[in-house]
């Protein structure tokens, strides 16, 4: 219900706006109100057992930085990263790469960062998530 | 590296996004875009040619001026992605949800 997709941020007008929201800077963030209190849902986002039940994937996220996380989907997709943040009960930040599979098309092989933010509200936990991709063709390059 | 890379990495600059503005208005030289934005005609090529090689614009001689024009097909790839990933985390987030109202913990 709380449920809200997300891609924010501006750029060139007369772009596709798909679901409503508004377009785009490179990341795309979702989020969400749960029923729990902030050491619970933290607990859901690094306990690999609580994961395989809600992520989608057989997903590992060793919760220190430079911990690993390594994903594995049931269609063969792969992905690997490492933690960069993680603050207990309050935010998880990791890098991945696609490794294996296409679900992610011509992003196969490129890395994005994945950051969770959550914050006690009423009623629960704000959980929001941001992903943006870190690796670019031309970073800094040319016409900077 | 990928196409939707260079797409983003060409939209990640608030000049070219500018540049990219304008062009969807109307197509146009990069003198006339050096007048409607506060930066060099060196500049507003350099940031031209940077959109061309991520396929956002591209140009054809009218007479003797080089006009530009938006070619938004490799914006569909980024938004793909984005469309993707935002719905890849929408269905997880609700899937987290219907997780913790199950959990006896939660």
């Amino acid at each position: 219900m709380q449920l809200s997709g997300c891609i924010d941020g501006t750029t060139a007008s007369g772009v596709v706006q798909p679901r409503g929201c508004k377009v785009t800077d490179e990341r795309v963030t979702s989020e969400i109100v749960v029923p729990a209190e902030a050491t619970t849902v933290w607990g859901a986002l690094t306990d690999a057992d609580e994961l395989r039940q809600w992520f989608g994937a057989e997903i590992e996220v060793d919760a220190r930085p430079g911990g690993d996380v390594r994903a594995r989907w049931p269609d063969g997709g792969r992905a690997v990263g490492t933690v960069e943040v993680a603050e207990p009960d309050a935010r998880l930040a990791f890098r991945w790469r696609h490794v294996e599979g296409v679900g992610f098309g011509s992003r196969l092989g490129a890395a994005s960062r994945v950051e969770f933010v959550l914050e006690s509200v009423d009623g629960g936990t704000r959980i929001v998530v941001t992903e943006a991709p870190v690796e670019f063709a031309f970073v800094g390059g040319g016409a900077g | 590296m990928t196409d939707v890379d260079s797409v983003f990495a060409a939209l990640s600059d608030p000049t070219r996004r500018q540049v990219m503005r304008c062009l969807a208005e109307a197509p146009t030289t990069a003198t006339e875009l050096a007048r409607q934005i506060p930066v060099s005609r060196q500049a507003i090529a350099k940031h031209l040619i940077a959109l061309e090689e991520a396929g956002l614009v591209a140009s054809d001689l009218d007479g003797r001026a080089r006009c530009y024009r938006l070619t938004p097909g490799p914006l569909t790839d980024a938004m793909g992605w984005m469309a993707d990933v935002g719905g890849e985390w929408d269905r997880r987030l609700a899937a987290l949800r219907r997780h913790l109202r199950s959990d006896p913990a939660g």
